[in-house]
Parts: C-alpha cells; structure tokens; sequence
C-alpha cells in the first residue's frame, strides 16, 4: 500500500508523503477494515484473510477524472478510519450486487434519495447550487445500498451533494475497479479509506492480495 | 426524427405551461444565449451541422436550474473547459445504433443521461443511458424533442411527475407511497415511461432495445463492450486535446 502509493505519487507528482503519522493512521484504518472482513467488528488486528480485493478511492478517479468530494465522502461515511457508529464498520467490507438488484429487487429505486417517500428527508434535499448529484457510500452496486446493511433496515446510506463533474469519474473509477479487478457478484471486496491520499487528490486504485503477495489489478493511468 | 418548429415550439411551452402550474420556479432570463453552437460543438460531436431545433432549446436559457423531471437540468453547449466532460458523458453509450459521437449530451436526471442524436437515420431522437458502473441500459427515450415535451406534460396531467416541496423539483413516481413500476404507469396507460427518467424493468427494457436496434450482444459482452468504448473516449480525448 505504502509503496504504491510512493509510486504512484512520484509518477503523477503529487505533494504526498508519508510520515509516522500517517503511518499509524493507515495501519489502524487497515487493522480495522480486516477486522471487518474477519467477521468482528472492531481491532485489535487479526490480519487479513488470503483473496483479497481492496479499492482505494482517491482525489482522481484512476482516470483522472475529478472525484475529491466524492472521495472525501467516503473517507468521512467511514469516519476517516474509525466508523460512527460503529455499525458503519460494515462498509468497510461490502459485497458486488450487479446492477444494483439487492436494492431494486426489495422495491429501491436508483433515485430512492430523491424519490422514495421512505427517505424524503436526507442530505441531499435539496441539493445546494452546483452540486446537483447526490452520492451515496455504501455504493447503490453493493449489499449494502440504501439501508440494507443492517436487517432491520436502521443504518441508511451516508448521502452527500457533490458537483455535476465528479459524476461520470466516479462510475468509471468503480466500473473500472469491478471490471479489472475480476470483482463477480457477491464477492466481498475492502473500501479503504485514506484521507491524506484524497487530500492530495491522489488517484483512486486497487489491488489484490493472496499468498503471492499484493498485486495492483487498477492502476491508476498515466498522466 | 427532426420536430417541425412549430411543433416543438408548442410541445415545449406546454411542458413549461405544466411545470410551472405544478409548482416550478420557471424565471425568464434577462440575458439571451447565443444561438449559434460554439465551433467546439461540431468538433467534439464530428458533425458539420447542428439541427436547428437542437439550436433553438439551447438559446431559451433553460440550463440555469433544474426545470425537467427528477430535477433534470439542461446541458449548456460544451465549451473548451468542458469539452472533456461533454465527451466522458458519451462513455456510457454502449451499443447504440449510431456513432456515439454523433450525439450530444442534453438532459442530466441524476442517475439518467439523456442525449440528442445530431446525424444519420437516428437525427432528431432523443436516446437515454442508464448512469451506473457495471449497466448502461441504452434506449431510444423519445422519437423527437417534440415528443419528449408532450410526454412529460402527459406525465404531470396524469399525476406521475408532482412537484415535491422537500426536493424543490419534478419528480417521477407518487408523493405518498413507494409504488412499483406497474402500479405507477397503470395511472398513465397513454404515456411512455422511456420518456421518463425512471427505472424500466429488464424485459421491457430488451424488447424496446431491440426495437431500437441496439447492439445486445455488445449489452451482454458487458465491461468488455463498456472498457472498449471507455478506450474510444479516452483516445478521442487525447487527439482533440480535452
């Protein structure tokens, strides 16, 4: 992770760097996300199961495409690394639903922000001048849209208006990660949020871990 | 199909007329837009002529709020800043009959992208894309501008589309209750609901693709059909430099 990102950051000359800091953060942020996918749902670190998929949004899409406050976004629906509440720490952890069924198949629609009487009070109404879209973290394509993380349907979508230029970068940057990443439906992929490499607008990427060790399966394009 | 102007003319102040009886805040501007499309448009889209009904909807000033259904809102012409933009929008049409450049973005509902075909036996339609990262669902939406006004003014006759206080726009469905695709276009057996930025069941959706002429094997070859498109976009966006 570390060293990827170095690579990259030197490749798109980005002013990123790690420190001990940032270091510790992001150990602490990964100690949790595997927690998650170990089946607990706080630290201490258990390590990570073999098989591995972890997407990291960025600043960028792995395009290049503008995508900073959606990326900023999911870094704060997971509270930078520590969820609040708690029961977010699910998102760390979702599940491929293709074309969204999980939700359309119990009644949602792609608009359920906006359309759905259910949720009419939300974030995202209304939206503020130039931020006409209306992201939401768990993505609609997982497990987890709109509110069914939790069975008894208690822990919603974190919604948030951003602007009208991050909406194709954004589906392009998790197409691109479904897509290259062999991603099937229901399999479980990690969202790991890193704030600092948002905050750099660092571009997203995603790689797989298995007992070979860590490979990239989205890599950012070149400048 | 190209609109006669008169027809459109009235299909769109008809639409305006419902909109605003339902509640939208439809200001005049003060200002007139420039009715010629800026050199980019004929070198982005790579056409060398722009219909004038495509012409005549970008001068009325209606891109400065959300006025359509679902809080639509009218694409401006592209301009040098947002040219890459313009273009990246076309990555999701997959399929389609036409070149997919020939076509240039008009209405954005949110999770919907509407576009209007500028050339070739598709001139004039108006085509619809689903916004996703793994479906793109490309679809004739409207034979015409024309035809799009008139079922969207049918829409909010028949209490499909309201206008809702909370989101301060038009919204396709039912103020009060989740309602099923069945049960909402039951209301409105006239209408289309292609014409409506909403979702469409799958084998309703495959029987008006195939109508349409869509390419569904390139629909089932899936992110390989999309990543060759997205690869077409990228390179088309490099030679013109946006």
């Amino acid at each position: 992770m570390i060293k990827t990102t170095k690579q990259v950051a030197a490749q798109h000359n980005l002013p990123f760097a790690w420190d001990k800091f940032k270091s510790q953060d992001l150990k602490a942020t990964i100690d949790a996300a595997c927690a998650v996918q170990q089946g607990h749902t706080f630290p201490p670190a258990r390590g990570c199961g073999d098989n591995l998929v972890v997407y990291v949004p960025g600043g960028k899409s792995y395009l290049g495409g503008p995508m900073k406050e959606t990326g900023t976004h999911i870094v704060d629906a997971l509270g930078n690394g520590s969820p609040n509440p708690t029961e977010r720490s699910a998102w760390f952890y979702p599940a491929f639903s293709p074309n969204g069924v999980a939700a359309t198949s119990r009644g949602y629609a792609r608009n359920w922000y906006d359309i759905d009487p259910m949720f009419k009070s939300n974030d995202c109404n209304p939206r503020p001048e130039g931020k006409p879209v209306c992201d939401e973290f768990p993505f609609f394509s997982t497990n987890q849209a709109v509110n069914l993380t939790l069975p008894d349907g208690s822990l919603v979508a974190d919604l948030r208006p951003v602007p009208k230029a991050e909406l194709f970068p954004q589906f392009q940057d998790l197409g691109g990660f479904y897509s290259q990443c062999r991603v099937h439906e229901g399999d479980h992929f990690i969202v790991l949020p890193v704030k600092p490499w948002v905050e750099a607008e660092g571009p997203s990427f995603a790689f797989q871990v298995n007992q070979g060790g860590a490979s990239l399966c989205l890599p950012p394009r070149a400048p | 199909m190209l609109d006669e102007m008169r027809v459109l003319r009235d299909a769109a102040q008809g639409y305006r007329a419902a909109a605003t009886a339902a509640g939208i805040a439809w200001l005049e501007r003060a200002d007139t837009q420039d009715a010629q499309p800026p050199d980019v448009v004929y070198r982005l889209f790579d056409v060398d002529h722009v219909p004038e009904q495509l012409i005549w909807l970008e001068s009325q000033g209606w891109d400065s709020s959300r006025l359509f259904p679902n809080g639509g809102d009218l694409q401006p012409w592209p301009t040098d800043d947002t040219a890459g933009e313009s273009l990246n929008m076309l990555s999701v049409s997959v399929g389609t009959p036409f070149h997919w450049r020939h076509q240039i973005p008009i209405f954005l509902f949110g999770v919907y992208l509407y576009t209007f075909v500028l050339e070739g036996d598709h001139e004039g339609e108006i085509w619809r894309y689903l916004i996703s990262p793994d479906a793109w669902d490309p679809v004739r939406a409207a034979p015409s501008l024309a035809a799009l006004f008139t079922q969207w003014t049918g829409g909010i006759a028949a209490g499909v589309v309201f206008y809702s206080e909370v989101s301060r726009c038009l919204l396709v469905g039912d103020p009060t209750i989740r309602v099923t695709f069945d049960d909402l276009w039951q209301r409105a057996p006239d209408l289309d609901p292609f014409a409506f930025p909403y979702d469409l069941p799958e084998p309703l959706l495959r029987e008006r693709q195939r109508e349409c002429g869509v390419d569904l094997d390139c629909i089932d070859r899936g992110f390989e059909c999309w990543e060759e498109l997205l690869d077409d976009t990228l390179a088309v966006r490099a030679s013109l430099g946006v």
